[in-house]
């Protein structure tokens, strides 16, 4: 298979403007980027420079206002909501900064979130047993059985990110999105989240990760360079 | 009667709209975390709308029931009252009864029930369309 048959995500001049009150804010533009299947592709850059702009738009959870973001030959923004909704549940995995677990649900059941709202009432009754056993065997791989019913604010910074991985990758996405997944964590825990993220990725799971940290970036295959809105390769 | 049955539920269509605005507004950062693993804005807006059923109809059945014993006990109420402060608001002297009415009629109560819980829904739907129709990043930003 040719590397051009590998790309799985790509993004051709997106454009993005924020707007403050009536003054327009550019903060991607023209970005291209490509994402080969299974690759660790890191996107680095200084605050502000718009790579969790980027990886928002990536992911479908964010609009752009011009270009093409494609997922697997269909263009992400031409297709419906229900679409790009199935792409976040199904296709897609994101990790946040600052975790984003539901408060008020226990570890468990926020890991079983996605495959709750995936599913019609009838089908999650169903397979709610099978969906709490699956979840509970990713808790166990990810160190987290005991916690699996605790609350999110009963555990750890590194534990809460995680139930978050564990979280994202329920579904088994085709690619996880992680959004400064270190950035709200000490030096070491850090490392040992990336050390889970490197597990995926040597189990097959091709992530997408924002950092401004180089020397997180470098566990990456690849590194890209967001400057002034527009994107240069690294390595 | 009517017309204070229409007015007591167009105040509770208006209260519950304000309730569960604040409570949209305090579940922001959940909503985007919600739609980031792919809930639609449907989903959304409909557990907004059958959190506020299920409190119209839990809230109007307990308030059916206190009002059902209130209601068949209102006239040992008001001697009590009577007895102790020296209140008389029933004067015999005045109305056509000895003792204040103390019927109530099932069909009555089961119609206030359909219709609180209707009202609840019905003041629930505008935070509901505001929460299904939020942009994800912003609301997960939210503070």
């Amino acid at each position: 298979m040719s590397k051009h048959a590998n790309v799985i995500l790509e993004a051709r001049d997106i454009h993005k403007s924020y707007w403050l009150g009536q003054i327009e804010v550019p903060v991607l533009k023209g970005v291209d980027l490509e994402v080969v299947e299974g690759e660790f592709l890191a996107v680095v850059g200084a605050s502000g420079s718009g790579k969790s702009t980027l990886l928002h738009v990536l992911g479908a959870l964010d609009t752009l206002d011009q270009g093409q973001v494609t997922f697997e030959g269909v263009d992400v923004f031409a297709a419906d909501e229900s679409y790009r909704n199935q792409l976040r549940n199904r296709r897609f995995g994101f990790v946040f900064q600052f975790y984003h677990l539901l408060p008020e649900l226990t570890v468990l059941e926020n890991v079983l979130m996605p495959e709750l709202v995936g599913s019609s009432v009838v089908a999650w009754l169903s397979k709610a047993d099978r969906s709490e056993e699956t979840g509970m065997a990713l808790l166990e791989q990810f160190g987290l059985a005991h916690r699996a019913h605790h609350l999110p604010s009963q555990l750890s910074g590194g534990e809460r990110q995680r139930a978050a991985i564990v979280r994202a990758v329920m579904n088994q996405p085709v690619v996880l999105f992680a959004d400064e997944p270190t950035g709200n964590l000490d030096a070491t825990t850090g490392r040992q989240i990336i050390q889970v993220l490197m597990n995926l990725h040597r189990g097959g799971q091709t992530i997408v990760m924002v950092t401004h940290d180089q020397e997180i970036a470098r566990t990456a295959d690849r590194t890209i360079r967001l400057t002034d809105g527009r994107t240069r390769r690294e390595g | 009667m009517m017309i204070l049955f229409g007015i007591i539920s167009i105040v509770t269509v208006f209260m519950v709209l304000c309730v569960f605005y604040m409570i949209v507004v305090e579940k922001t950062r959940d909503i985007g975390i919600l739609k980031s693993i792919g809930a639609s804005a449907t989903q959304i807006a409909l557990v907004f709308l059958a959190y506020a059923g299920v409190i119209g109809l839990v809230g109007s059945l307990v308030g059916s029931v206190l009002g059902w014993r209130v209601v068949r006990s209102i006239n040992e109420i008001h001697d009590w009252v009577v007895q102790v402060f020296g209140w008389r608001v029933w004067d015999r002297e005045v109305y056509v009864f000895d003792l204040i009415p103390d019927q109530v009629k099932f069909e009555d109560a089961v119609n206030i029930v359909i219709v609180a819980t209707a009202a609840s829904v019905v003041g629930a739907i505008i935070p509901a369309i505001r929460a299904a129709r939020m942009n994800p990043v912003e609301a997960l930003r939210y503070e």
